[in-house]
């Protein structure tokens, strides 16, 4: 690893994403690096299939990529991507119809939520087969139900929930306060938890 | 308190995020009250199914992503329009360039038509000297032309004239110079020539030139 690979992997996304702006496309590709998992998956959970998913991280990359000098505050990088990928991802829901998700039950699939591994790890609270099968079914209900969900209270739900973002990121990522994601989570919640009481 | 602010506190409970006091007052009312548990058990799974939904992403090659990323970010670099300052430069020279090779052609075709004749063989062709002032608004000139009978020699010189009027009264009025050729203004500052017929829209044109060129 050459000192100028790992300055970069040193360095904090306000410095690449300043560099980024100024052209050095080596900045870029450490906070594609950085952030590519957590934003794959977003785009994922809000379109449910990793094809589209993909299609739309790559386009949310690129637009960041062009408009990073429109980026007023270069340290809220990750925060500007997400919210990037929520509209572009949400503007991918409008605009087509989506593929046929086959994603919850793909075959092989599986990482931890941070992305390192690519083998489906054992999940320490794992329950046994049979309560394994109704933890899949309730999953395929929950993604099912989030559809359905208003796009602030899906996005505030799926950030907070499944990507474990801190609440604070969450209200950067969706511009908002975070009184305002406390209060979208709750109500995702609670219509999730409506929707879904015969599996809860 | 209402069911909702109730609800929203065991949204809170759960997260972590109620005060020491009110998470032990909730906890009793928890514990007193079996619907309510109930409904924060539901809460509970919830959360937890959400937490489980995060280790089932497909597998993705991270670094196939991070490539064909950077492919696109690389070609796009290679058709980049160049910087403002060499595009100017490059624009300028470009531009005279361009100016230079169409006179050359444009002089090349002149001289060819006027040689061969064209498609005015046997009929009088008008060329021009141009040896008149640049336009003025309003102000009169006098256009010296010269009427020749092409291919052979140049002949008789002659003058016309014609006014320049303001755009918004102007009403263009051929002038009919001799051996059959015509010389009008199109529009203010220019002076079109025809030759070869009997009136201007049966003539051929041989060109305009823009007064402020002459």
């Amino acid at each position: 690893m050459t000192d100028e690979t790992s300055d970069r992997m040193a360095a904090s996304d306000g410095v690449l994403a300043a560099a980024a702006a100024g052209g050095d496309r080596l900045a870029f590709d450490a906070l594609v690096g950085r952030h590519q998992r957590r934003a794959t998956q977003l785009a994922y959970r809000l379109l449910g299939n990793m094809d589209d998913a993909l299609e739309v991280t790559q386009d949310s990359f690129l637009r960041a990529y062009r408009r990073l000098a429109s980026l007023s505050a270069p340290e809220k990088f990750q925060a500007w991507l997400l919210r990037i990928v929520s509209n572009q991802a949400l503007n991918y829901r409008r605009g087509r119809a989506l593929r046929k998700s086959s994603s919850l039950d793909a075959p092989g699939g599986g990482e931890q939520e941070d992305g390192r591994g690519e083998l489906n790890l054992p999940d320490p609270s794992a329950p046994a087969p049979v309560q394994e099968a109704s933890a899949k079914e309730l999953q395929r209900q929950i993604q099912s139900a989030l559809a359905d969900l208003p796009e602030k209270q899906r996005l505030a739900l799926v950030m907070f929930s499944i990507q474990k973002m801190p609440q604070k990121e969450v209200a950067q990522a969706l511009d908002m306060s975070v009184e305002a994601v406390k209060w979208h989570v709750f109500t995702a919640r609670k219509k999730l938890k409506d929707k879904l009481k015969d599996y809860l | 308190m209402k069911p909702e602010d109730i609800e929203y506190q065991l949204s809170q409970l759960l997260d972590g995020e109620l005060p020491a006091e009110q998470a032990q007052a909730l906890r009793r009312q928890l514990a007193d009250d079996p619907a309510l548990a109930e409904e924060y058990r539901r809460y509970q799974a919830l959360e937890k199914g959400l937490g489980r939904m995060a280790r089932q992403t497909p597998s993705v090659d991270w670094e196939l992503q991070r490539d064909s990323i950077r492919a696109v970010l690389e070609r796009e670099a290679l058709l980049k329009p160049l910087s403002a300052p060499w595009r100017s430069v490059l624009f300028r020279w470009s531009a005279a360039v361009s100016a230079a090779a169409a006179c050359v052609v444009a002089g090349l075709l002149v001289m060819n038509w006027f040689v061969s004749g064209g498609p005015l063989r046997g009929k009088p062709v008008i060329s021009v000297d141009f040896s008149i002032p640049k336009a003025h608004a309003g102000s009169t000139l006098q256009v010296a032309m010269t009427a020749s009978a092409a291919p052979a020699a140049s002949g008789s010189v002659l003058a016309v004239e014609y006014e320049e009027h303001s755009a918004d009264e102007y009403a263009p009025a051929p002038a009919e110079l001799s051996g059959g050729a015509w010389a009008w203004a199109e529009r203010p500052g220019t002076v079109i020539v025809s030759a070869g017929g009997a009136s201007p829209s049966q003539a051929q044109d041989p060109g305009f030139w823009g007064l402020d060129e002459l």
